[in-house]
């Protein structure tokens, strides 16, 4: 991608940022795009490894987010840990991530790509990008996925500053939605197992992983007393 | 070193101060140091406006410096008031000559060894942030020809300082936004633990909580946070009067 290009894409996104809340999406679209990728997914990271997309392009970009909650490890979380960009060009021979990596590869992601959303010391997801071949990013691409991530910082606090403190923007608050059931259910198998809300959120990821469910469905279970957790 | 390359060194220098996490005072006091070497003046001074529109005399190159400006800001007169006023640059080759449109800045800085003053504006468009001061020891101490190269220091002091705001304004939304989200965690949680412990449903378990919130005149994400954390027992919830229709089952 030209420099030009970049800044016709930076130009137009940042048009749309104080509009309406369909600018995220059209971020991710755009990066696959120009970035010569598959797709994209803006993941929110609040607490330590639990990163939820607020925006994709499609849904396997959003489905590798879903799996690096459900195994608690992969790019976006790494490159929101570290703060650097993590770059994983043949997920297929690659030993980083042993229990995503085969799962991300049955969703069908080859290459996968993450970069920190940042603003000064605060931290707080990673725009993540996955192929459906291996290979690195083209040339000077690296460059303009990382303005891309900034962009997408810019845009999410653009949106998160319009309401006031103590409230979250639709996109955020959305993401809460999706997770009510499963952090009522972190609640109570913290009692069932007498551990700390990681430990019960380890073990229902654990469960949905042994199981191959989606988390959100273990967790409904539990709510709903189907499932209990006992030492 | 000749000028053109001091010149050119300063402002590689400045950009590299202007990283992630930098201190802005340190980086205004770095340019006033600069600003006396490349443009070859006494003392150099950066004042900005805060909120109400009150002058601070935020980085000098010496405390002779800071101590004139102090003055200005103080009487409210002098080159840098009338340079954030106006906006425009300020030019006072004879001190001397000054005391009638400065009565009390221009005697004290003439007392204080300088004599001749100059102030250029920092500003981004509409938005005026304050005034770059130079000052010389001679009369027509600021050559002609440095006027442009004041005005691209005074932008670079611009940059860093709005640069710094920007940040600190999204550190603060960030912030923000962890800590709503954190909430709803919490609260989520805290009903599971309810749920669980109490024998109850969600609806149950949200009311007991907000009962309890309000019997104790507490923040509902308090309370939550405290049963998530053990502090507050789920039984200690239950046997409140006034949960109506939220008994343990």
């Amino acid at each position: 991608m030209t420099s030009d290009r970049s800044q016709r894409m930076i130009r137009r996104l940042v048009e749309q940022a104080g509009g309406p809340d369909a600018s995220l999406e059209w971020l991710c679209d755009t990066c696959a795009r120009e970035l010569e990728v598959s797709g994209a997914a803006v993941a929110l990271i609040v607490s330590g490894h639990d990163p939820g997309s607020i925006a994709s392009s499609d849904e396997v970009a959003s489905a590798v987010v879903d799996l690096q909650f459900r195994t608690g490890e992969g790019p976006a979380i790494d490159a929101h840990r570290g703060g650097l960009a993590v770059i994983e060009p043949e997920l297929a021979t690659s030993t980083r991530w042993p229990v995503l990596g085969p799962e991300a590869l049955a969703a069908g992601a080859e290459a996968l790509f993450a970069f920190p959303l940042r603003a000064g010391a605060a931290r707080f997801g990673a725009l993540t990008l996955y192929r459906d071949r291996s290979g690195p990013l083209g040339d000077g691409l690296f460059a303009a996925a990382q303005t891309m991530a900034e962009v997408a910082c810019e845009v999410t606090l653009r949106l998160q500053a319009q309401v006031p403190p103590g409230s979250l923007h639709q996109i955020i608050d959305h993401l809460g939605d999706q997770r009510t059931v499963i952090y009522q259910a972190t609640g109570m198998v913290m009692v069932q197992l007498g551990v700390g809300p990681e430990g019960a959120g380890a073990a229902l990821r654990a469960r949905a992983y042994v199981t191959d469910r989606p988390v959100r469905d273990v967790a409904a279970d539990v709510v709903d007393r189907r499932i209990r957790f006992e030492l | 070193m000749n000028r053109e390359d001091l010149v050119a060194r300063t402002f590689v220098e400045l950009a590299d101060t202007l990283v992630e996490n930098y201190d802005l005072i340190d980086f205004l006091h770095l340019l006033a140091e600069r600003c006396v070497s490349v443009l070859e003046v006494a003392e150099a001074g950066v004042v900005l406006a805060g909120g109400q529109g009150q002058l601070h005399a935020l980085a000098s190159s010496s405390e002779r410096m800071h101590l004139i400006e102090l003055i200005e800001i103080q009487r409210q007169d002098g080159p840098c008031l009338d340079c954030w006023r106006s906006g425009e640059a300020v030019r006072e080759d004879h001190l001397t000559d000054a005391t009638g449109r400065w009565p009390h800045f221009a005697p004290a800085a003439i007392e204080s060894g300088f004599a001749s003053a100059y102030a250029v504006p920092m500003r981004l468009r509409d938005q005026r942030l304050g005034a770059l001061n130079l000052f010389a020891n001679e009369v027509c101490g600021l050559d002609q020809s440095h006027e442009a190269l004041a005005q691209a220091l005074a932008d670079v002091a611009t940059i860093g300082i709005l640069h710094e705001r920007f940040i600190a304004r999204s550190e603060e939304v960030s912030a923000q936004l962890q800590v709503a989200f954190n909430t709803r965690v919490v609260l989520e949680q805290a009903k599971g633990v309810i749920a669980e412990s109490a024998r109850v449903d969600m609806d149950q378990a949200f009311a007991l909580l907000r009962g309890y919130a309000r019997h104790h005149n507490m923040l509902l994400s308090e309370v939550a946070r405290r049963v998530v954390d053990r502090e507050t027992a789920v039984a200690s919830l239950a046997i409140l009067p006034g949960t109506r229709g939220a008994r343990p089952r």
